[in-house]
């Protein structure tokens, strides 16, 4: 039993088993149940599979557009997957280590390293990069097109204590705070946004020990006080004993949650906020329905795609799904995202990524000459008769082009001798579409605001680009003048507008986006409890005013400065019991304020 | 078992392209193949064990193979270390 001692920054108690996260959370730590093994073999030789396939069409374009020279880069790096050194000793590491994929490749690589700098010569400690640039892609490849914390959260058996070196507040949003129920930072000032989420959610908080990562130890049982900013590190069985009744007492707030489900999403004085969920796999759709989302906001539809033959996605396969999908939600709407090729190759080719960024993707590749998008919207019309179906166009950029989508659509519905007609709507993810929101609602039959991408364009930020990590801002005065500039003209055009970006599932940027006039927000499953009891700590008065101040800021810094007071709103309404919460009957108050805003 | 040695005459050693090229032929067969140089030895079937070996232009390195095919496998890597890992 060790002590540490840290700074509390969010009040309470908590005890868990420890997981790691490190880079940013791109990468994580855990140790298996002997029952997680082969789960985790198999996870590995699939990322291994992907890489390779990537790997391969690289080697190729590199050939055919450089010279076969510069390809044999890649051919060392194909034979790199199958070294009995790398990546077969990771499989063994999984095995007899009993911790994750990422983790194995890690200390593999740790492993090389030491050998390779022993060796001292500068022409072998190059061969590092290219051992770096396999490990990384196959990393991503264990989880692909997601983020890994946030994934294996859902994996792993609750209570977890995550131990980060530092957080960013974009990941902190998604993960599933009924399972995380504590958090050990190396980074983080009081005034740091996932310091004032973690407030806001009540999840006690303890940062500064420097190095925690590396003092704390994967599957550890840890304790912590969120106020004395104390962390046990494998306490007693008796101190074990007397935290956990302290936790108990900590966590009563959180009950509350399972109460709030079935209750409608409301502020304080009654404005009724829809709630939906995004998907990315099918089989979420259970988690959804348990979360009590309204309906699912964004079905990412490019998870259907199989990297290894991305023209060749099924019609019949799809139809499968999309009809599953809306069947299970019925009579909620489910909207369905067509494919949007710049996010199925995110993760994929790094030579040649701003084309995929900027290039001919979403609706573009739909426009021009695309079969693939005939298939899609043919699964997409058959699966519409059973319910709520709807058909989101990525990467929109204007109403001609909205316009072009809506008569090819007619064609192919024509075409195939289909009856069922479906809403098209649009993505608003570039300031493009967000400067133009009253041309496109006019084409559109309803809009959905993507921040993600829409961040990302605005502030010329890429978030894949490591060393951009602080300036993806969702704060920024210039995307908040966006989004009041969007909200402004969906609400005047009288357009059914939602936000289906990472924001949604942070409570305190919900609370902003009520005040600019946003009323619909879709967001990972396991946010919407959590979004939910927030909205019940201010008023739409309140967020008027807020929305006010911040879009005044001229600093995001300024802006979060202002959330302050409402993430302690937010905080006790969290530890609140669940009586306190639902004291006001929102249903009835919806009815006297039909659509304030 | 058998087993052979061999100067490395290529100009830049056994780089990343020859340790490749090594590692595709090695593997096209069923026997376990080793490579010495020095005290080190490494399996050769693993790019990045070869490239550790750090053979440089006129190194020594001892390839030995033990298997059912271990006489073809000796035969066809000799060959490729004789020519330069095929280099120019």
């Amino acid at each position: 039993m060790t002590t540490l001692i840290g700074r509390g920054v969010s009040p309470g108690v908590a005890v868990g088993r420890a997981v790691v996260a490190v880079r940013d959370a791109r990468q994580v730590r855990y140790r298996l149940a002997t029952s997680g093994i082969d789960r985790e073999r198999q996870r590995l030789r699939a990322a291994r599979e992907r890489t390779r396939v990537e790997l391969e069409e690289i080697s190729s374009r590199v050939s055919r557009t450089v010279g076969p020279a510069q390809a044999a880069i890649f051919a060392a790096q194909l034979l790199m997957l199958d070294d009995p050194l790398f990546v077969r000793r990771a499989d063994e590491l999984i095995r007899s280590e009993r911790i994750n994929g990422d983790w194995a490749l890690e200390r593999a690589i740790a492993e090389l390293h030491q050998v390779f700098a022993r060796e001292g010569d500068e022409w072998l400690r190059e061969r590092v990069g290219d051992l770096a640039d396999v490990a990384g892609r196959l990393m991503r490849n264990l989880r692909p097109g997601r983020d890994p914390l946030v994934d294996l959260v859902h994996e792993l058996d609750p209570p977890l204590i995550l131990v980060a070196d530092e957080l960013p507040p974009s990941i902190a949003a998604q993960l599933d705070w009924t399972r995380v129920q504590g958090l050990v930072c190396d980074i983080g000032s009081p005034t740091h946004h996932t310091v004032i989420l973690v407030r806001s959610l009540a999840i006690p908080t303890v940062v500064g020990l420097g190095g925690a990562t590396e003092m704390l130890g994967p599957g550890q049982t840890l304790a912590l006080d969120g106020t004395t900013g104390e962390v046990v590190v494998e306490p007693s069985a008796e101190a074990l004993e007397r935290w956990r009744e302290r936790a108990q007492v900590a966590a009563a707030g959180r009950r509350g949650l399972e109460e709030l489900r079935t209750r409608p999403a409301a502020t304080a004085d009654g404005v009724r906020i829809r709630l939906e969920a995004n998907l990315g796999m099918a089989d979420e759709v259970a988690r959804a329905r348990d979360a009590g989302a309204e309906g699912i906001g964004l079905f990412r539809s490019e998870f259907l795609i199989d990297p290894a033959h991305p023209d060749a996605a099924s019609e019949e396969a799809q139809f499968e799904t999309y009809r599953q999908i809306v069947d299970a939600m019925r009579p909620l709407p489910v909207t369905i995202r067509t494919f949007d090729a710049g996010e199925e190759r995110r993760a994929a080719a790094r030579p040649g990524g701003h084309r995929e960024r900027f290039g001919l993707r979403g609706i573009r590749a739909a426009l021009q000459h695309d079969e693939r998008f005939r298939g899609q919207m043919r699964a997409l019309l058959r699966a519409a008769p059973a319910g709520n179906l709807r058909v989101l166009l990525p990467f929109v950029t204007s109403s001609d082009e909205l316009r072009a989508a809506r008569m090819l659509i007619d064609d192919i519905r024509r075409e195939a001798g289909l009856h069922a007609t479906v809403p098209i709507g649009a993505m608003i993810e570039v300031p493009a579409a967000a400067l133009t929101v009253d041309h496109l609602a006019r084409h559109a039959d309803f809009l959905s605001v993507g921040t993600n991408d829409l961040i990302q364009y605005t502030l010329a930020v890429d978030r894949t680009d490591e060393r951009l990590a602080g300036h993806y801002e969702p704060a920024a005065p210039a995307v908040l003048r966006l989004l009041r500039g969007i909200a402004r003209a969906g609400r005047r055009a009288r357009c059914d507008l939602s936000v289906c970006g990472e924001v949604a599932a942070d409570p305190l940027l919900v609370a902003l986006l009520v005040g600019l006039g946003f009323r619909t927000f879709s967001m990972t499953p396991s946010a919407i409890p959590v979004v939910k009891r927030s909205l019940t700590a201010f008023d739409s008065h309140q967020a008027r005013d807020l929305a006010r101040r911040a879009l005044s800021a001229t600093s995001a810094a300024a802006v979060h400065a202002e959330l302050v007071p409402l993430a302690e709103a937010m905080h006790r309404a969290a530890i609140a019991g669940p009586h306190e919460i639902t004291g006001r009957d929102s249903t009835d108050a919806t009815l006297k304020r039909p659509s304030a805003s | 078992m058998t087993s052979r040695l061999l100067t490395v005459v290529n100009e830049l050693g056994l780089h990343a392209r020859a340790a490749a090229r090594f590692v595709s032929v090695a593997s096209r067969f069923r026997s376990q193949i080793r490579v010495t140089r020095g005290q080190r030895t490494m399996d050769g079937k693993s790019i990045l064990g070869l490239l550790l070996l750090a053979a440089a232009r006129g190194s020594a390195l001892t390839i030995t193979a033990d298997g059912p095919d271990e006489a073809e496998a000796i035969a066809a890597l000799g060959l490729l270390v004789e020519r330069g890992f095929e280099d120019t």
